[in-house]
């Protein structure tokens, strides 16, 4: 009971305080949005930068992998070829002859 | 399409650039003629011990044929600038040089099939049927001033 008119007659003379007012405080939101609005890019060429970025990261890796599996390909089809030509190059008189850097196999 | 320029030019040197690594490391892993030989042909040690036998003792015949190719092509040279095309020393000289080349082909001709002989039947006739197109020609033997 007591403490009920304590509180009481402390609400009657409390009165909440007002916050001291930011000065400039209209002019510094208008300049943050200026800054914001002026860093931010305008060109059409990294307007979606994040995603640019991963396409270019996909087509690298994608292109990376298909350069070299045609490398492969291409490699394991003209193997024989090539083993056969040189075979027959360091087995052939006429043809060492005409190549004159032709190792002789002695 | 601006937009899309980096990307274009990322792809294509990646592929480029895989495509050249890929293949000077295939190259640079490329295996030699002997054991493409023998995993190609599926030789056994002893096909293949055989087969190197008779290229080592093929290698002084191949010496001395390329010896006598090479002189016969001086003479042929030789005679073509001091008497000419039309004179009997050139035919001579020509002669001498068709009779060495056919000689060659027909040693390693003899040779080849020697080597397919020491391979199982399918894998001798895969091996001539591969070999005998990259065989030199009398006619391919012959200088370009004479062809």
């Amino acid at each position: 009971m007591n403490d009920d008119s304590a509180l009481s007659r402390f609400l009657k003379i409390w009165h909440p305080r007002d916050p001291a007012p930011a000065p400039h405080f209209g002019e510094d939101v208008w300049a943050r949005i200026e800054r914001a609005s002026s860093s931010a890019p305008s060109s059409g060429l990294f307007r979606f930068p994040s995603t640019l970025r991963a396409a270019i990261c996909w087509a690298a890796v994608v292109s990376a992998f298909g350069g070299s599996a045609a490398a492969y390909a291409y490699d394991s089809l003209t193997r024989d070829e090539r083993m056969v030509t040189a075979h027959v190059r360091s087995l052939d008189p006429i043809q060492i002859t005409a190549a004159p850097h032709t190792i002789h196999r002695q | 399409m601006k937009r899309f320029l980096p990307l274009i030019v990322v792809a294509v040197l990646a592929g480029a650039v895989a495509f050249g690594v890929t293949k000077w490391f295939r190259l640079s892993h490329c295996p030699d003629e002997t054991t493409w030989l023998k995993n190609e042909f599926a030789l056994s040690p002893q096909q293949l011990a055989s087969i190197e036998k008779l290229r080592a003792d093929y290698a002084p015949v191949c010496a001395a044929h390329c010896r006598q190719i090479a002189a016969a092509e001086k003479r042929l040279a030789a005679a073509e600038k001091s008497a000419g095309i039309s004179s009997e020393e050139f035919h001579a000289a020509q002669a001498k040089f068709d009779a060495v080349s056919q000689e060659c082909v027909v040693s390693t001709q003899r040779l080849l099939e020697a080597i397919a002989a020491q391979m199982d039947a399918d894998q001798g006739r895969r091996y001539l049927a591969m070999v005998a197109p990259k065989l030199s020609t009398a006619e391919d033997a012959l200088p370009p001033a004479t062809k």
